[in-house]
C-alpha cells in the first residue's frame, strides 16, 4: 500500500489514471479533479489534495452541485434556496422527495475557487455593495449573472438574530425580481430566574418561549414547502426527514472524532472542511453525502488500521483549534505547511453537526437545532463551546480566522478568545483572510508558524517538565 | 430615581418612566468613539461610542441594548462581560408583518417590566401607563410642531434632550430657521452628537434641512397612539406605535422604511438626500442604491467615520452637492 500523502492537481491526474487501471468505480458525477479547472475552477491548480479515491468523490460531489441542481430541476424537482441559517430549513426541504434545497450562500467561495475569473464581486460592486462588507456579497453577482446556480423556486431566509452584511445582502433580492420568505430566528438569551426552559443540542439552553416562537416560525416555512411540493409535510415526513439529517450528523462526528484526535493525522484540514459542509444541505445529495462520508471513515479506519498513514506522519504538528471557515481554502493547506493540523473547528455551523432531537415532535426538535446556532446566541455560548471542544480534541492553540466585512467579526474574536484565555493558557492567533490570500501569504504564513511554534514549544516545555518531576 | 440609559429608538421612554424610573436615551458622542481599546477593523464607531457611554457615565444605574444590529447585540456581550452594571438585551425583532413578531415584541417589553422592577420599579397601572403616554405624545407634538420655525440643528437639539430628559416646556423656543435654501432631507442612522454640524454646514451654505429622517432625529420617533386602542390596552397600544412607527432599515421586509421616507420627501418637496451612516454600518450602506431608486431624488453618501479628516471632506462635498442642486 503506497503511503498517503498531499498531491498536486497535476499528480491527481497520474494519480486518476493510475487508479482508473487498477479499477476505480466511478460514479455518474465521477471524473478528474482537473476537468474541473476547465469550468473555471482555477483554485484548484493551487491547491494540495488528499490522494484517496474517497477524497476524490468528495471533491466531485462539492464541485458537481450546480450540474445537479440543474438535473433536479430537469426532473420536474423543485429547487429551494436557503439562505443564513445554515443547517436546518435543509431537513425540512429533504423530507419531501420533490424538493431540493441548496445555499445560494454558498457562492461566497465562487471568487475563491474561480480565482475571480467570474465578475461575481464586479457586480455587487455595481449594485453598491462592495469590499467592505463580507465576501457572501458574491451571492448578489451569483443572483444577477444566473450563471452558477439555477435560480430557485423558492427562497427562504432567516432573519434577525443573523449578520448585518448577510440580511442587508438578501434585502436587495427582492427589488431584482427575487421574493423572499422571510423567518425570523431570535437571538438566544439566557432563561430569567423562573422562566420555563428548554434544553437545546450543543448543552445550550433558552427559554420555552423562544423555543415556541421558533416553531410558529418554522411552521409557517413547512406550509409554504408543502404548498409548493404539492404534498403534506406532516409530522412523519419530518420525522423521517430529521432521521436522514442525523445520519449525516452522526457519521460527520464519527469522522471528525477519529480525525482530530488521533496521532498522527489521518485526513488532511482541507478535506475534513469540505465534508463538515455537507452537513448543512448535503451539497444537493443526501444519499450521495452519506456514501461520500462512508467513503472517508473507511479511508480514515484503514489508515488507522495501518498504522503508517496520514499526510503528515513524520512530524509531530501543532494541534490547532480553527474558528469561521476560511474565505479562501488555500490557508487550509498552509497551515499543514507551516506544521500545524486540525484538531477541532467551529465553522459557524456546530448546530448543523449536532444530532437533532428525536424525543419531542418534529418541529419543536427543528426549532431546538435553529436555537442551537452559535451565531445567534451570546458570544459566551460560541466560547464556551469552543472551550469544550478544544478540551475534547486536545487542542493546544486556537486560531480564529475572521472573514474580511463581516458584521459578527469585528467583536467576536476578541470576546471569543477573552474567554478562552481566562479558561486555558494556550496561544491565540486572530488572522483574517480574503477570498484570495495569495498576496498575503507571506504575513500569514510567518504569524501561523509562530503560532505553530508556540503551541509545540509549550508541548515539549511541558513535556521536559514532567519528565523532570 | 434611578436612571436608564439607551440608544435604541425601539426602547419605549413612556414604559421606563411609568415604572418611576428616569429613560435617558444617549445620543453618542464620536469622540467617545475612539476612546476605548475597541477601535478595531470593523467595529461601529457609533457602538463603540455606546459601549464607552455605558462603561464610563456615573448617571446610569442600568443599561438597555436592542438587538437590532449585529453589532450592538455583541456590543451587549462586551459590555456584560466587562461591566457589572445591570444590563438587558431586547429582542426587536426584525420582522413586522406577522402577529407572532409584533406579539414577541409586546413580551419583550414585559420583559423589559420585570428587569425594571428589579431595579426598584413598580408595575404601572393602566391608568399611570395612559398618562404617560400621552404625556410624551402631547411633547412630541409640541416639538414636531415648533420644527418648521427652527433651524435642523436646533430642532435636532430639542429632540436630544427630549430623549435624555424627558418632556419638557418649549416656551420661549425661539424661530431661527432660515428662510430661503434648497430642501433637503437628511436620513440615516444615529448622528454622534458633534456630527450636528452638518446641520449648520447644510443651512450655512445655501440648503435647508426639512426632513431630519435620521435615528437620532424624528425616524427615531414612534407613531401616534391609537386613541381607539389605548384605554383597552395601553401597553398593545403602545407596543403598536414603536413597532410600527419606528421605520429602520433592518426591518425585513423593510419597505414601510421607504413609504415613510417618500411621503416625508414629497410632503416637503425635498429636492435631494443626504444619507449619513456610519462606516461599517451594512444596514444603511446596503440601502444606498435603494433609496436613490425608491426616492428618484440625488443622495449624497455621507460616511461618518469620526477620523477628525472628516469635516472639512464633508463640507466639501455638502457644498458640491448643494451647487448641483441650484
Amino acid at each position: 500500500m503506497t503511503r498517503p500523502r498531499q498531491i498536486t492537481l497535476a499528480q491527481w491526474d497520474d494519480r486518476y489514471a493510475d487508479l482508473c487501471r487498477r479499477g476505480l468505480r466511478q460514479t455518474d458525477y465521477g471524473g478528474p479533479l482537473s476537468h474541473h479547472v476547465d469550468d473555471g475552477d482555477h483554485r484548484l491548480t493551487k491547491l494540495l489534495f488528499d490522494d484517496s479515491p474517497a477524497a476524490l468523490r468528495l471533491w466531485n460531489l462539492l464541485l458537481t452541485e450546480e450540474d445537479r441542481l440543474h438535473a433536479a430541476r430537469q426532473a420536474g424537482k423543485k429547487i429551494v434556496g436557503v439562505m443564513k441559517d445554515l443547517g436546518t430549513i435543509p431537513v425540512m426541504a429533504y423530507a419531501l422527495d420533490n424538493l431540493v434545497a441548496f445555499y445560494p450562500d454558498g457562492a461566497w467561495w465562487i471568487p475563491c475557487i474561480m480565482e475571480h475569473s467570474t465578475p461575481l464581486l464586479e457586480i455587487a460592486d455595481s449594485l453598491g455593495i462592495d469590499e467592505s462588507f463580507c465576501p457572501v456579497r458574491a451571492m448578489l453577482g451569483a443572483f444577477v449573472n444566473g450563471e452558477h446556480f439555477p435560480i430557485p423556486d423558492l427562497l427562504v431566509c432567516s432573519v434577525g438574530a443573523v449578520c448585518d452584511d448577510f440580511s442587508a445582502i438578501a434585502q436587495r433580492l427582492p427589488d431584482l425580481g427575487f421574493d423572499v420568505l422571510w423567518w425570523e430566528i431570535p437571538h438566544r438569551r439566557a432563561p430569567d430566574a423562573g422562566e420555563p426552559t428548554v434544553q437545546l443540542p450543543g448543552n445550550l439552553i433558552a427559554p420555552k418561549s423562544q423555543v415556541e416562537f421558533v416553531m410558529g416560525e418554522l411552521d409557517r416555512v413547512r406550509r409554504v414547502l408543502a404548498d409548493m411540493a404539492g404534498r403534506p409535510l406532516n409530522d412523519d415526513a419530518l420525522s423521517a426527514g430529521i432521521e436522514q439529517a442525523n445520519l449525516v450528523r452522526v457519521k460527520l462526528a464519527q469522522l471528525r472524532t477519529r480525525v482530530f484526535t488521533a496521532e498522527p493525522c489521518p485526513m488532511p484540514a482541507l478535506e475534513m472542511l469540505i465534508a463538515e459542509m455537507l452537513a448543512i444541505h448535503y451539497c444537493s445529495d443526501r444519499d450521495e453525502t452519506l456514501a461520500v462520508l462512508d467513503g472517508l471513515i473507511a479511508e480514515v479506519d484503514a489508515r488507522l488500521a495501518a498504522n503508517d498513514y496520514g499526510p503528515m506522519a513524520n512530524d509531530s504538528p501543532a494541534r490547532i483549534f480553527w474558528v469561521n471557515p476560511v474565505a479562501d481554502i488555500r490557508v487550509m493547506n498552509l497551515l499543514e505547511q507551516c506544521g500545524g493540523r486540525i484538531c477541532g473547528t467551529e465553522y459557524l455551523f456546530s448546530h448543523a453537526l449536532d444530532p437533532i432531537d428525536t424525543d419531542v415532535p418534529p418541529l419543536e426538535a427543528l426549532a431546538r437545532s435553529a436555537l442551537a446556532d452559535l451565531m445567534v446566541g451570546p458570544v459566551g455560548d460560541r466560547a464556551a463551546r469552543i472551550l469544550a471542544d478544544m478540551e475534547r480534541f486536545g487542542s493546544e492553540a486556537l486560531l480564529i480566522s475572521r472573514i474580511p466585512g463581516a458584521s459578527h467579526c469585528a467583536l467576536e474574536g476578541r470576546l471569543i478568545a477573552d474567554v478562552v484565555s481566562a479558561r486555558r493558557r494556550i496561544p491565540i492567533l486572530e488572522i483574517e483572510v480574503p477570498s484570495i490570500s495569495d498576496a498575503m501569504r507571506p504575513t500569514l504564513q510567518t504569524r501561523i508558524e509562530a503560532l505553530v511554534e508556540t503551541a509545540v514549544s509549550r508541548r515539549n516545555h511541558r513535556l521536559t517538565r514532567l519528565d523532570t518531576d | 430615581m434611578k436612571t436608564l440609559i439607551y440608544t435604541c429608538p425601539y426602547v419605549p421612554a413612556e414604559w421606563i418612566a411609568a415604572h418611576g424610573l428616569r429613560p435617558r436615551r444617549i445620543v453618542c458622542r464620536g469622540a467617545n468613539a475612539g476612546a476605548m481599546m475597541l477601535r478595531r477593523e470593523g467595529m461601529c464607531p457609533y457602538a463603540r461610542a455606546f459601549l464607552h457611554t455605558a462603561l464610563t457615565r456615573d448617571d446610569a444605574d442600568a443599561v438597555v441594548v436592542t438587538t437590532l444590529c449585529d453589532q450592538m447585540r455583541r456590543t451587549f456581550d462586551l459590555l456584560t462581560a466587562t461591566s457589572s452594571i445591570p444590563a438587558l438585551l431586547l429582542n426587536v425583532p426584525a420582522m413586522w408583518e406577522t402577529t407572532a413578531a409584533f406579539d414577541y415584541y409586546v413580551e419583550q417589553l414585559r420583559r423589559l417590566g420585570r428587569f425594571l422592577k428589579t431595579l426598584g420599579g413598580r408595575e404601572p397601572s393602566d391608568d399611570h401607563l395612559i398618562a404617560v403616554m400621552q404625556h410624551y405624545q402631547q411633547a412630541r407634538r409640541s416639538i414636531l410642531g415648533v420644527q418648521p420655525h427652527l433651524s435642523a440643528r436646533r430642532w435636532a437639539e430639542l429632540a436630544e434632550d427630549f430623549g435624555r430628559t424627558g418632556p419638557a416646556d418649549l416656551d420661549g423656543t425661539l424661530g431661527d430657521r432660515p428662510s430661503v435654501g434648497i430642501p433637503l432631507a437628511i436620513i440615516g442612522g444615529p448622528l454622534f452628537r458633534e456630527d450636528f454640524d452638518i446641520y449648520d454646514i447644510i443651512e450655512d451654505n445655501g440648503g435647508r434641512v426639512v426632513f431630519d429622517g435620521t435615528e437620532t432625529g424624528h425616524r427615531g420617533w414612534p407613531d401616534e397612539f391609537d386613541a381607539a386602542a389605548i384605554d383597552a390596552d395601553p401597553l398593545t397600544a403602545l407596543a403598536r406605535a414603536y413597532f410600527d412607527g419606528v421605520r429602520d432599515p433592518s426591518r425585513r421586509p423593510n419597505d414601510p422604511l421607504y413609504v415613510w421616507l417618500k411621503a416625508g420627501c414629497q410632503s416637503r418637496s425635498v429636492r435631494g438626500v443626504v444619507c449619513y451612516r456610519h462606516v461599517w454600518c451594512d444596514a444603511w450602506h446596503a440601502e444606498l442604491p435603494r433609496m436613490r431608486e425608491r426616492l428618484g431624488l440625488p443622495v449624497l453618501d455621507i460616511e461618518a467615520r469620526n477620523d477628525g479628516a472628516a469635516e472639512q471632506r464633508t463640507t466639501g462635498r455638502i457644498l458640491a452637492f448643494l451647487e448641483m442642486l441650484q
